[in-house]
């Protein structure tokens, strides 16, 4: 009984949480139901008095707050799941418009630097094409194309600096967010 | 009560529990069961949020043949309670001077 509603409790908690996590909160339940137990309850009634769902929205706020969201995996994660989590708590319709609109803001801002990208792109190919067409000597050519190469380059460094900053914003916002989430959370 | 006091008061109550001695998940909630009632999916978070704020520590005990985690208040963790001392001192005298 109680391992199979541990595995219940596994399974519901991977959903939203990482390994190391999930192995924390395991071990917790399997001790406090082996103690209860031990003090004369019955397994059946202990097991039907817990509701994962409960427990994962209480763990929530916490296990946010703590993550550092360096891969792209965990920020969308994260992402996610803190919209459920500020729903939860005492603030939730001016914490879900800030952070809709924050995140909101902060898609656009990488979807223009990934459009800038493409833009550049295309803009040194049809370039390249006009370069062909103009009939210049061929030495003009490769001079012309040099340049065009070393503002490529320029553009594209300047681009990926920005992209960094962006990522930092974006990692700021969903920590300011999980700190909030914690402490307007606490559903005690 | 409102939340936010409330949530303040659970850290503090455990970290009283544990003033007076180590003690493990199950053991705590009995011990507060007097004065609060509180689940396990309440405590687990304060837990873990005292322990990141370095205000306990915790240790692994083989007890019959299975593992128990043991919590132990920590320095800081005293400082806490002697400041929510204090704290309290301020607002006992209002209550003095509200109940005359």
């Amino acid at each position: 009984m109680m391992h199979q509603w541990l595995n219940v409790l596994k399974e519901e908690l991977n959903k939203h949480f990482y390994p190391d996590e999930v192995d924390d909160i395991l071990e917790y339940y399997e001790e406090i139901i082996e103690d209860r137990i031990q003090n004369g309850e019955l397994e059946e009634d202990i097991c039907n008095g817990y509701d994962p769902k409960e427990i994962v929205r209480e763990m929530m706020p916490d296990v946010l707050s703590k993550r550092t969201n360096e891969t792209q995996k965990e920020r969308f994660k994260t992402t996610k799941q803190l919209w459920t989590a500020i729903a939860q708590t005492s603030l939730k319709i001016p914490l879900t418009i800030m952070y809709t609109i924050s995140i909101v803001l902060v898609i656009a801002m990488l979807f223009s630097i990934f459009a800038s990208i493409i833009g550049s792109f295309i803009a040194f190919m049809i370039y390249g094409l006009d370069l062909f067409e103009a009939g210049l000597s061929n030495f003009d050519k490769i001079g012309m194309t040099g340049l065009a190469l070393v503002l490529l380059s320029i553009i594209g460094i300047i681009l990926i600096q920005i992209y960094r900053l962006v990522l930092e914003l974006y990692k700021k916002v969903l920590n300011i967010f999980s700190g909030l989430t914690k402490k307007k959370g606490d559903l005690s | 009560m409102k939340q936010q006091v409330k949530k303040g008061i659970l850290e503090i109550f455990v970290l009283a529990v544990l003033s007076k001695g180590e003690s493990y998940g199950y053991q705590i909630i009995n011990d507060l069961s007097d004065t609060i009632v509180i689940t396990e999916s309440t405590l687990y978070p304060i837990l873990r949020r005292l322990l990141n704020q370095g205000e306990l520590e915790s240790y692994n005990e083989i007890f019959q043949g299975r593992n128990r985690k043991y919590y132990k208040i920590t320095k800081k963790g005293k400082i806490h309670l002697d400041e929510f001392m204090e704290e309290w001192e301020t607002i006992r005298k209002i209550y003095e001077i509200l109940r005359k």
